[in-house]
């Protein structure tokens, strides 16, 4: 019988044996069908990255251009909107809707790399301290604990003061900023895996350290690394607009959503929607992230656990 | 427990001097201090007097050890721009930083302990389902925006609060709501987990079964034991929070520890930044470091193991 799973598994269509068990794969799509949170999370990345990839298209205006006999326009619902800017227009008179589709593209690459350039780094350190253990992982965890004890925003704002806000500096800035957990994590599954059978009978046949790794517990550990990357993700979304909220970050006229908080803060008693809208596309973006994530975690959750 | 106590003592001390090296290296980084230090149209001469007389022209790892040297004593050199100690200026204002990381860290246990128990007692249902989309909340709105909001509200609208300023208890309000919402969501899942787990035991169904009232078993016996973790997130929160107010800081113009670090992160002055950062790490250290002995005294696994 369980050959007839591991069968199923490798082979949908071919399948000549009755299975009542669903394949993972089978289960975890099955789950993510029922799972609101995560086709609301994954609707919501999908637009924002649609809106991202094509801004130059979908955008009505160039969002750099400036035109000072149209500035502080007020948005359509307001009064005196029209539909012209339904956003309205910022202080320079650069169309708001504009400004705010190009700023997706820098939070999600931003988001996206830094999550993705701290996962390699963490996922490896941590692998590495879990597998070989001893001197090692003594090194490693010394690493992991002069990391935390640093003031991460602190450091990042020096960092960034030093090497400037562009958008590679702040990626790999930010990919310092969040290694930490991703190590920790596979440290420890690192830890629960390498004693089990199939890595004795890996090294018995002779396979490299590299291979039992990348090869044996790297697919295991693939599920939180993914959860935590889509967690982080959203942390690194939050502190680039910090940091260019802060004026240390992205520099203007690049419309980073942070700035455009900051730039809309000196007139924000008058007209509120400079900061609730860049405001509001940060926090329904990390939300829907955060959706994604926990959704991801459910799903691929082994049978039974909750 | 000793050779635990020493073992850990180890570590932290090698975490202690690495992290030293760190923040002395952080803002030589950037290249000529000196030339900026002496002005924008100063002659190569006037540099090199300058950088001589900041020592800045000795050997990197010279001008750390010396640093190192009087850091040790307490004297952490003096600013660059105002000429006044460094220890003094941070010290000064190490009280509002802590005040506020307190009080959100107070509102964030506030929130998080009794949400958190009643979302365990009841999980799936709308209590959890609150408890759970306030957390998300809290995690998802940035915490500029969110300050911003409540000045909108409290400040402008309503005109119920003072919007800048560290004079009264009043102008920390709007700063530990921010912070606070912000810690609220860890400390939450954690009691909500850590209750889950603990309800499950048999020693919580004996404490029933014995008829005992529902609400002491709940807050007396099965928080008592799911309050560990807890602690051990306390310690790291305020450290993070320590280092971590430098935005609510300067939005809302408390003149505490962060919104110093960012002045001086703006003007380059290296010996303030390096102390803060080694400052706040330092008791990020020793936080972590009491947490965990506390922990390794409450469960004796720890110690022993």
């Amino acid at each position: 019988m369980p050959n007839s799973i591991m069968q199923s598994e490798l082979d949908d269509k071919t399948d000549e044996f009755e299975v009542t068990v669903p394949s993972p794969p089978e289960l975890m799509k099955r789950r993510a069908k029922s799972h609101v949170g995560f086709i609301l999370g994954s609707t919501v990345v999908m637009l924002a990255l649609f809106i991202a990839i094509f801004s130059s298209l979908l955008a009505p205006f160039d969002p750099y251009d400036q035109d000072l006999t149209r500035r502080l326009i007020q948005p359509v619902w307001h009064q005196t909107g029209t539909w012209e800017h339904p956003f309205g227009t910022d202080a320079l008179g650069r169309d708001y809707l504009s400004r705010l589709m190009f700023g997706s593209q820098v939070s999600l690459m931003i988001g996206f790399f830094a999550a993705a350039i701290s996962a390699v780094v963490g996922s490896t350190i941590g692998m590495i301290g879990g597998y070989f253990g001893g001197r090692i992982d003594n090194f490693i965890m010394y690493l992991i604990n002069v990391k935390l004890a640093l003031p991460g925003l602190l450091v990042a704002l020096s960092l960034v003061s030093v090497f400037g806000g562009s958008i590679l500096a702040l990626i790999l800035i930010l990919s310092f900023l969040f290694w930490d957990r991703y190590a920790v994590v596979t440290r420890s599954v690192t830890q629960q895996i390498r004693v089990n059978d199939y890595i004795t009978a890996a090294r018995a046949l002779g396979a490299t350290r590299l291979r039992i790794i990348a090869g044996e517990i790297l697919p295991n550990a693939m599920n939180q690394i993914i959860v935590i990357a889509s967690l982080e993700m959203a942390v690194a979304i939050i502190i680039e607009a910090a940091l260019s909220f802060l004026g240390l970050g992205i520099q203007p006229p690049t419309p980073s959503w942070g700035l455009l908080v900051s730039e809309g803060r000196s007139y924000m008693f008058f007209k509120p929607y400079l900061i609730v809208l860049p405001g509001m596309a940060i926090f329904f973006l990390v939300i829907a992230i955060n959706m994604m994530g926990d959704g991801i975690r459910d799903i691929t959750a082994p049978e039974g656990r909750n | 427990m000793a050779r635990f106590l020493l073992h850990r003592l180890y570590i932290s001390f090698l975490v202690a001097i690495t992290v030293s090296v760190i923040a002395f290296s952080l803002l030589r980084l950037s290249g000529d201090l000196a030339a900026e230090l002496a002005g924008e149209d100063a002659t190569d001469k006037e540099i090199a007097v300058v950088a001589h007389q900041y020592g800045l022209d000795r050997p990197l790892y010279v001008q750390y050890f010396d640093w190192a040297k009087n850091a040790i004593t307490g004297d952490l050199g003096r600013s660059l721009f105002t000429n006044e100690p460094v220890s003094e200026m941070i010290f000064e204002r190490l009280g509002v930083t802590v005040k506020l990381a307190c009080y959100s860290i107070a509102l964030g246990l506030i929130l998080a302990i009794p949400l958190g128990v009643l979302a365990s007692t009841k999980p799936n249902t709308w209590i959890d389902r609150m408890s759970l989309g306030l957390a998300v909340f809290g995690q998802a709105i940035p915490n500029f925006f969110f300050a911003l909001l409540l000045i909108l509200l409290f400040g402008v609208q309503l005109r119920w609060l003072p919007i800048s300023g560290n004079d009264t208890f009043a102008h920390f309000i709007m700063p530990t709501i921010t912070l606070g919402i912000g810690v609220m969501p860890q400390f939450m899942r954690l009691t909500r987990t850590g209750m889950l787990d603990v309800l499950d035991t048999d020693f919580i169904r004996t404490a029933r079964a014995k008829g005992l009232n529902p609400m002491r078993v709940l807050f007396k016996h099965a928080l008592r034991n799911a309050i560990l973790p807890i602690i051990s997130l306390m310690a790291v929160v305020l450290g993070f929070l320590l280092g971590g107010t430098v935005i609510i800081e300067s939005i809302f113009a408390l003149n505490g520890v962060g919104f110093l670090a960012y002045e001086s992160i703006m003007r380059q002055d290296f010996p303030v930044v390096q102390s803060i950062v080694f400052i706040l790490s330092l008791s990020y250290i020793l936080l972590t470091l009491c947490s965990d002995l506390i922990n390794a005294q409450l469960d004796p696994r720890i110690r022993l193991g």
